[in-house]
């Protein structure tokens, strides 16, 4: 198909742009497009929830909380233990998988608004836990040197190096949301979305699919802290605030629900636009709520519509 | 199977926070049987239905179906165990195009040839949604709505199919042609209740009827015969 052939060489082309890109831009954009990149990742994984099976969720910042200070803990002289990164990176995602099938038992039988005000009283709690949790979390004086990734001798410390490993990250990501959009989990998920009640008659086990688009969703989150706490070195409470769920949601009602391509330029407008309005100073803030503004206006639905989740035989 | 009864209600009860909306309510389907619960708004036709299929709690009473108990289960459970509801006001995924809709129906099915077969069948009794199939549900007219809503319920191949006013909201000749579809999905071979507030269509096309009035079964009858009773000829099918 030549439609088909024209996209794989738009996607690639795409690829070894973002492959070469911080050869151009140095490290301070590296860094910057760093930051973006994890959004990204909480994007896909918010992405999961809100977009594929329908569960507004105001806490998720909760998972990429648990997901830095599970590294954070167990790979820093804090506690004195030093897990290499490719144990404790899986551990961190199953951890935050946990959490949030433990988040979805209380609120599977709330919809909605509930829900939404549910899920953000649970993203507080993890914060204050952090905070207050001193003996444990250190408090909000916060975690130090933690250890970054080491590979077979080498060390990712570089910003441009991390530019990759977030990069490597988000395909891994893309790759999974693919998969399991398109799976029997997805289409369960899409029923749920559209309708609950018709879901439920079409003999689709709603607990089940509930607690597995939190877990789900949450696993993302957990890979994007893990990752945050080690390129950063030192992680605080505050670094895990609600304006970080509000962030990732505006990412996915800017680009467009279910959709990967939207999550991506949400993330660039939303994280790596006020960077690039910091000429404006003072007015940076100001000037970006005013773009916020314009973007609801005009494209209400955001950038892009959702993929299609249903692979199905058409005859 | 011991006998011919399908699905057998006992004394079930069901109420919304202290408001009773069914007492004591029992009755029975035969294998194969086409059966028609009447009755006017808020009698509680609709909410047998989802006690039937688990959308809402029993109080009180039991409910079996070919022998098993089914009381109080998960819906899910209720349509892998072969009851399929069309629901009132049809609910269809309105941003799913038809086949999309129709594959949604299939969820429960474990073989992929079986569901294309039997969306030929659904194709068959609705040679209007294979026109349509990739066209956006909500854009359906009122009447092709109700037919996704009758062909999906179909796709989970039920043995005992529930439908909750199919004719609502839609005009006569409509009505004609989905009771005439009923009529076909039975004589294939799946049993039908059937809610109505058309209470002359659904005595017409079904074997035997209960009316129900203010949660309770207060007649229950050949359907042939109940149309000939003058005192319900006079307050349900508005014939003097």
């Amino acid at each position: 198909m030549e439609s088909e052939y024209k996209k794989r060489l738009f996607y690639g082309l795409v690829f070894l742009g973002l492959i070469l890109l911080p050869q151009f831009v140095g490290n301070y954009w590296s860094h910057i497009l760093g930051d973006v990149g994890l959004y990204v990742m909480l994007g896909i994984g918010l992405n999961v929830v809100v977009g594929l099976a329908g569960l507004l969720d105001l806490g998720y910042v909760a998972f990429f909380g648990v997901g830095a200070y599970s590294y954070a803990l167990l790979a820093s002289p804090h506690f004195h233990i030093h897990i290499p990164f490719l144990v404790l990176v899986p551990l961190c995602i199953l951890i935050a998988m946990i959490l949030g099938a433990l988040l979805g038992l209380p609120v599977l039988r709330m919809r909605g608004d509930y829900l939404a005000i549910v899920t953000l009283g649970f993203g507080e709690i993890i914060r204050i836990f952090l905070n207050n949790l001193d003996p444990v979390t250190n408090g909000p004086k916060g975690l130090l040197r933690i250890d970054p990734f080491r590979i077979f001798g080498f060390t990712i410390d570089e910003p441009v190096e991390w530019y990759y490993t977030i990069l490597l990250g988000i395909l891994l990501s893309t790759f999974f949301y693919k998969r399991i959009m398109d799976s029997k989990i997805g289409r369960a998920w899409m029923a749920m979305r559209e309708d609950q009640t018709a879901a439920e008659l079409m003999g689709i086990d709603l607990l089940r699919y509930k607690l597995l688009a939190f877990s789900i969703g949450a696993s993302f989150g957990g890979l994007g802290g893990a990752i945050f706490a080690a390129r950063q070195g030192s992680i605080f409470p505050e670094n895990f605030s609600l304006i970080v769920s509000i962030n990732v949601l505006c990412i996915l009602i800017l680009g467009g629900m279910g959709s990967i391509r939207g999550v991506i330029l949400g993330a660039f407008v939303l994280v790596g636009l006020p960077e690039l309005l910091r000429e404006f100073e003072q007015f940076r803030m100001l000037l970006f709520g005013l773009l916020l503004i314009i973007v609801t206006i005009f494209k209400p639905t955001g950038f892009f519509r959702p993929e299609k989740g249903l692979k199905i035989v058409n005859d | 199977m011991k006998d011919m009864t399908q699905l057998t209600i006992e004394g079930l009860s069901i109420s919304y926070g202290g408001i009773k909306a069914l007492r004591s309510v029992s009755l029975e389907i035969k294998r194969d049987e086409l059966v028609s619960i009447i009755g006017a708004n808020g009698a509680g036709k609709s909410s047998l239905l989802k006690g039937i299929s688990g959308l809402v709690r029993c109080e009180r009473g039991k409910i079996l179906f070919q022998g098993k108990d089914i009381t109080n289960r998960p819906p899910h459970l209720i349509v892998k165990a072969g009851i399929s509801q069309v629901p009132e006001g049809r609910r269809i995924f309105s941003r799913l195009t038809v086949l999309e809709n129709l594959w949604m129906g299939a969820y429960t099915r474990s073989s992929k040839e079986e569901a294309i077969e039997d969306m030929e069948g659904v194709f068959s009794l609705f040679p209007r949604l294979k026109e349509r199939k990739d066209q956006v549900a909500g854009t359906l007219s009122g009447g092709e709505q109700q037919m996704l809503a009758i062909g999906r319920a179909l796709m989970g191949r039920p043995r005992l199919l529930l439908l909750d006013e199919p004719s609502m909201g839609l005009a006569p000749i409509l009505v004609e042609h989905i009771f005439t579809t009923i009529k076909r999905i039975h004589a294939e071979g799946t049993g039908i209740l059937l809610v109505e507030q058309n209470a002359f269509a659904a005595l017409e096309i079904s074997h035997r009827t209960y009316i129900l009035q203010t949660g309770s079964i207060v007649m229950e009858g050949k359907s042939k015969e109940i149309l000939e009773r003058d005192d319900v000829r006079r307050a349900y099918l508005d014939i003097r």
